[in-house]
């Protein structure tokens, strides 16, 4: 029983993930930085999850992404650019309007 | 950094060359950030503490089927590994087929040309590779589709350990001024013998400089000089491949393979057809000496056998190892070992 709630709690947390990444690149960041920034504020990624992930948003024409070669080592840095930014923009629409109906349903339980 | 750049080795290989070099450096990059965090150090890094990464990261297994694009896959990245082990098993089948059958028909009564026998083979070899890689693709299509993704998540998280990271072969590398120098060899040595082979002999004095017959049999150039041709475009062609893709891959690894098995072929006729030596610009070069004519003829033609069947020893060798060299890297063992557990 316990294993199904993880599994649905991962799956949860999947559904948020790029919600979570794309706000977090109004600014420029790489890809450690990100993580460390996400974690700081309480959402935790997977590294394996989260690079690949950076990609693919970028692929999307979600990000735009450039190589810093001013530090010890390149480093790849991500920003999202105006589409990224309207996809955020409706994203977060979207969620806002779901947490609200998922309270109503969920207040509605607890009530019973 | 040796199990980091192993790492970063094993899931670049399993990536697009598009891709590759980029994601490689940025892989590189984000586990030196993660190590550095770890440690509070710059450089250093134990074993350990390297392991301790990695396996934040997952198997390269993982993480390349994560960076491979996801949309245009009909069998995605955790079934891929396996199907390209299984189409590369397709493959050596093929190749068998048409080596086994080839061989069947020109040791037979009626053994078409060579350029038959060289069609039959290829038209087998493509038979075989289409029906079974056609097959093979569907059923993993359809298994793709049919097993759920948490059965394979599972078993790989269980089996990766960084410490069985495989070590960076050199093998994949290639050397591209050796494969130049070869490209231009082998371009002058077919240009040579196809335009000047007839004129290839001694010279000789009784008074007046002659010229001997060509050194090359009738058979060398009816019979042999064709699939020398064949043999030496092909490898200039696989050539080619290596320097635009910078290192060998499954594809060129089954080209050399099957050149390989043409190798055996030809060796083959070389040992049991006729000789490549033409016995009459023996007798015009060695006209003084008659007697030393047949003593030198059989020395050279025994000579000639027996460099042939060492040639044809060592080639039979390398496919065999380079057979192996597919089973270890592409992961056959596990395929055995887990019929033997069954």
């Amino acid at each position: 029983m316990i294993e199904v709630a993880q599994n649905l709690i991962s799956e949860l947390r999947r559904g948020t993930l790029v919600l979570s990444v794309l706000s977090q690149l109004q600014e420029q960041a790489y890809g450690y930085s990100l993580k460390e920034r996400l974690a700081e504020r309480g959402v935790e990624i997977d590294q394996g999850t989260l690079y690949p992930l950076l990609r693919r948003l970028e692929e999307q024409g979600l990000l735009h992404s450039e190589w810093s070669l001013t530090e010890s080592r390149p480093r790849r840095y991500y920003q999202l650019n105006a589409t990224g930014q309207t996809v955020l923009d409706t994203l977060a629409q979207e969620w806002r309007s779901m947490v609200a109906a998922m309270h109503q349903l969920l207040q509605e339980q607890e009530e019973k | 950094m040796e199990l980091i750049n192993r790492y970063v080795y094993q899931v670049g290989r399993r990536l697009p060359e598009r891709t590759r070099a980029d994601v490689e450096q940025e892989l590189r990059s984000l586990l030196l950030d993660a190590l550095e965090e770890r440690t509070g150090r710059t450089g250093d890094f134990a074993e350990e503490e390297q392991v301790a990464v990695l396996e934040e990261f997952g198997s390269p297994e993982q993480m390349a089927g994560k960076y491979r694009p996801q949309a245009r896959y009909v069998i995605g990245p955790k079934l891929y590994d396996l199907y390209r082990l299984i189409v590369t098993v397709i493959g050596g089948a093929g190749l068998l087929a048409a080596v086994v059958t080839t061989a069947v028909t020109a040791v037979g009564p009626d053994a078409p040309s060579v350029l038959n026998l060289l069609l039959q083979a290829w038209t087998t070899f493509i038979n075989v590779l289409l029906s079974g890689i056609g097959s093979a693709t569907l059923i993993f299509a359809v298994l793709e589709r049919v097993i759920p993704e948490e059965e394979f998540e599972l078993d790989e998280e269980k089996k990766w350990n960084p410490r069985d990271l495989p070590a960076i072969e050199p093998r994949d590398e290639i050397k591209r001024a050796s494969l130049i120098a070869e490209i231009v060899f082998l371009a002058l040595l077919m240009t040579a013998l196809v335009a000047f082979g007839q004129r290839i002999g001694g010279v000789y004095y009784d008074g007046t400089w002659h010229s001997t017959p060509s050194f090359l049999s009738a058979a060398f150039f009816s019979l042999y000089l064709p699939l020398f041709v064949v043999r030496w475009g092909l490898t200039i062609l696989q050539d080619v491949v290596l320097l635009r893709q910078g290192r060998w891959q499954l594809g060129t690894r089954i080209t050399d393979l099957l050149l390989h098995f043409l190798d055996i072929y030809i060796l083959g006729r070389l040992l049991g057809g006729p000789s490549v030596v033409n016995a009459e610009a023996l007798q015009v070069a060695l006209a003084g000496a008659p007697e030393a004519v047949d003593v030198l003829g059989m020395l050279l033609q025994r000579g000639l056998q027996i460099g042939f069947l060492v040639a044809l020893l060592i080639t039979v060798f390398e496919v065999v190892s380079r057979m192996y060299q597919f089973i270890r890297d592409y992961k056959l063992w596990i395929v055995i070992k887990s019929k033997q557990v069954n």
